[in-house]
């Protein structure tokens, strides 16, 4: 176990690095530099010159590479070229914003998703069917649209959660938890869809394998044998495409945090790519590359211990 | 238990499986809720995009601005300029200059007072062509300062490069805006720390940069008492229906700029105000036939005029905003209500005037656009081509060819407002500046402008009507429409909003509780 998350953590810290050298080059690629951001439209060529020479943009790639690495291992992610802020402060501000939405929409995907599937595979006939055919429905639904549809039945209409706005956790825990509540179910919909998709193919399955037979034939009982033996088994299907989700989830905030006005990171990439804020895209993609890749890594060793079979793969 | 704490607590109980990550941060976003004492803001835009400099800015950020900044005049609610940081002005006789006396008893966040030698270092940045607020006052400008001279403590002279009847209305609001000490020593220190004597000051830890910003009252400032809240949080939704959404849910007391596709939505729950003042038309940028020889003809531009049915676009596109002939706004010192029936929609009179021009078998007309030309743009063209007029649109490729078009196309298209100084638009805009490059000479418009500038009272009014006539009649801009801003508000929570006049912002300070 020791050697597969040696290996896994490797991997991860591989995956950020390439992720931070593509961001890095393809800033470099763009047709403008840093000296006409930082100085604006009334710049002369030869002011943004000089002040691409100062922030170091004309040394060579891989000197930049190399600082810029230098700044990461300090937690350095530079300041903003538009308004000179910190920008890791920034971040860590928009941080729990992001990961509260995303985190709180894949854990009730994840319960809601795999009650329904489970249920679906066990009971099977028309409820499966129903199943299926509402879970089609809802994932061909855009997240967007169950938003603005969420909004106009729960806030406008009937006035029970706010529409758009964010209240931190330490403010006041109660409205957190009303602020972020419409956008986690907004992305709730479509990811219960999909692992319930997912949880009903894999349960069934299992509950046909030979083990399970074996089970029967032994006389274990049979909740035993549905919500421990095959649900765990059946587990490790569902956990992956939990991950995808809160991949997808976290890196495609940027449309439920406009609807919603959030401050996540989804803003924050979306006003840094809009304004050539280089150093704010690039932190942007940083730390959402880290918290991808941890969260990878976590599914993969649950992963694990839920397969003995990845551990030796 | 109410419904809604209901609902949250169910969403509560299927997510305590485990949740990790959700300890908010200490950012993060100021609540968005109303509170007693608490005043929230919904703009559609960021309010600081590049900082808290004031002068980097327009005069419609002073909505934000003025609660930490303090200006020499600000806007009122009647569009007028009324003394702040300056008790007062003199001007000399030939209106070149004006002495103001300033407050005594003003204190910026950075520890220092308000004085003359401060009010000249600031106007003294004029040179800075980042510094939006000042451009009027730079070397060319519709306003251009030449010298301030500090003559006592509390007193300080401004030469203008010409005459200027109502300086008030230039030294007001972001244009007038004065900056502490530090912030002037350094200004790149205001890209992170506000250095204003207003009556908030920045609560950084309850702000998040280009998602929502609060301001808390500084007891101590000489003009506390005229604000009603102890704090305001002015929150960012760049999403025009999110906007409507937080204003008639309650999570804003007052969202503005709303997208008209959502007033309906808001004054079916809410309330609205609205304000003229933006005239959407055609600036003529080719007034000597250098880019287009047929646009060195008057009766050419006129022809322009009389071939566009505005009328229709407004009735088509537009329900709502008011078909116009003229620049100026409906409320605005100027406006003729006669001009707009003088030069009504007139087929036959535009293929006669073409005729006139020798251009009876048509002309071309090119009008840059970056990506796909809006919707107002093709209903005109095929408005023109029933007269003979070929209006080609050229897609720009880049940004840089789009804002080139000013010296490469005849006509530019977008909306334009002349705000609280109308004068001072058309000196530095439509005459002095990217609308007519060619530096193109009228005798009775620069008579007109010079009168307007250099006048007040009933002779302002009149030179001023004569200006906005004359620049339909020599065919300077070809207005379309008179397009109208509007603000939702809570009126629960809030009592009607005030916008600064004819100017699409708000006066911040008029906000008042319900």
């Amino acid at each position: 176990m020791l050697a597969f998350v040696a290996r896994r953590l490797a991997f991860a810290v591989v995956t950020v690095l390439v992720a931070v050298l593509i961001s890095f080059l393809l800033v470099h690629a763009s047709d403008t530099t840093p000296g006409a951001v930082r100085l604006g439209a009334g710049a002369t060529a030869a002011d943004i010159a000089a002040e691409n020479a100062r922030l170091g943009w004309d040394d060579p790639l891989w000197q930049q590479f190399g600082r810029y690495l230098g700044q990461l291992v300090h937690l350095d992610l530079g300041t903003s070229l538009i308004d000179g802020r910190d920008i890791e402060s920034d971040l860590a501000a928009r941080l729990p914003v992001t990961a509260s939405v995303a985190v709180l929409a894949t854990l009730l995907s994840g319960l809601v998703g795999v009650l329904l599937g489970v249920a679906a595979a066990v009971r099977g006939g028309r409820f499966a069917k129903a199943i299926t055919t509402s879970s089609g429905i809802a994932l061909s639904l855009p997240q967007f649209w169950i938003g603005v549809l969420l909004v106009y039945v729960l806030s406008l209409q009937a006035g029970l959660l706010p529409a758009t706005g964010y209240v931190p956790f330490t403010t006041n825990p109660g409205r957190w938890l009303d602020s972020i509540t419409l956008p986690v179910l907004a992305l709730t919909v479509g990811g219960a869809a999909i692992v319930a998709r997912t949880s009903a193919a894999s349960m069934r399955e299992v509950l046909g394998a030979e083990h399970i037979r074996t089970l029967r034939a032994t006389g274990t009982p049979e909740w035993r044998i549905r919500y421990v033996h095959a649900l765990r088994s059946a587990a490790v299907p569902v956990v992956a495409v939990l991950g995808i989700q809160f991949i997808a989830l976290f890196g495609g905030s940027v449309i439920i945090e406009n609807l919603f006005a959030l401050p996540g990171l989804g803003q924050a990439s979306q006003a840094a790519a809009s304004s050539g804020d280089f150093p704010a895209l690039v932190g942007v993609v940083v730390v959402a590359t880290v918290v991808v890749v941890l969260v990878n890594l976590l599914l993969d060793l649950v992963t694990a211990a839920l397969d003995p079979k990845v551990r030796a793969a | 238990m109410n419904r809604s704490k209901k609902l949250g607590v169910a969403v509560a109980a299927v997510s305590a499986l485990g949740l990790t990550a959700c300890g908010g941060g200490s950012g993060g976003g100021g609540s968005s809720q109303s509170a007693e004492g608490t005043l929230t803001v919904a703009f559609d835009a960021d309010a600081a995009p590049t900082g808290y400099d004031p002068l980097l800015y327009s005069q419609g950020q002073f909505t934000f601005f003025g609660s930490m900044y303090d200006a020499l005049f600000e806007t009122d609610t009647d569009g007028v300029s009324q003394p702040s940081l300056a008790t007062g002005y003199t001007n000399s006789a030939d209106n070149l200059q004006t002495t103001l006396t300033l407050r005594d008893d003003v204190t910026f966040t950075d520890g220092s007072s308000l004085d003359a030698d401060l009010v000249k270092a600031n106007l003294d940045r004029r040179t800075d062509t980042d510094l939006t607020a000042y451009g009027a006052f730079a070397s060319g400008g519709a306003s251009e300062i030449t010298d301030v001279t500090v003559t006592d403590p509390q007193t300080v002279v401004i030469t203008w490069a010409a005459a200027q009847a109502t300086p008030e209305n230039s030294l007001v609001d972001t244009q007038g805006a004065i900056v502490g000490k530090d912030g002037v020593d350094d200004p790149d220190s205001l890209e992170t720390t506000p250095d204003g004597s207003g009556a908030y000051t920045l609560d950084g830890d309850a702000s998040t940069r280009a998602s929502s910003y609060t301001v808390t009252k500084n007891a101590d400032n000489w003009d506390a008492d005229s604000w009603s809240y102890d704090t305001i949080v002015f929150t960012v939704i760049t999403d025009a229906q999110a906007l409507a959404n937080a204003v008639v849910s309650g999570q804003a007391d007052v969202a503005t700029i709303l997208d008209p596709s959502t007033i309906d939505l808001v004054e079916s729950q809410q309330k609205t105000v609205s304000v003229g003042g933006t005239i959407v038309g055609f600036p003529v940028t080719d007034k000597t036939g250098a880019i287009n020889p047929a646009f060195g003809n008057v009766e050419v531009r006129q022809a322009l005029i009389y071939a566009t049915d505005r009328q229709s676009l407004v009735d088509d596109l537009h329900p709502g905003a008011r078909a116009t002939s003229q620049l100026f706004p409906e409320a605005a010192e100027g406006f003729d209500a006669a001009l707009d029936t003088e030069y009504a929609y007139d087929p036959d009179k535009a293929e006669q005037l073409l005729a006139d021009a020798g251009y009876a078998d048509g002309l071309e007309v090119n009008l840059t656009v970056l990506g796909q030309p809006d919707e107002d743009a093709v209903a005109i063209q095929a408005q023109w081509a029933q007269v003979g007029i070929t209006l080609n649109f050229i897609t720009a490729t880049s940004t840089d060819q789009a804002f080139a078009a000013v010296s490469t196309d005849p006509i530019l298209f977008g909306p334009f407002a002349v705000g609280a100084n109308p004068a001072g638009f058309i000196a530095g805009v439509v005459v002095g500046g990217f609308m007519n490059l060619q530096q193109a000479q009228d005798a009775d418009i620069s008579a007109a402008l010079g009168a307007s500038l250099g006048t007040t009272g009933d002779t302002q009014e009149q030179a001023l009507t004569q200006l906005n006539t004359l620049l339909t009649e020599r065919g300077w801009y070809v207005p379309v429409y008179e397009d109208f801003t509007y603000a939702g508000y809570n009126a629960d929570s809030v009592q009607e909003p005030s916008f600064a006049g004819t100017n699409n912002y708000l006066v911040l300070s008029a906000i008042q509780p319900a």
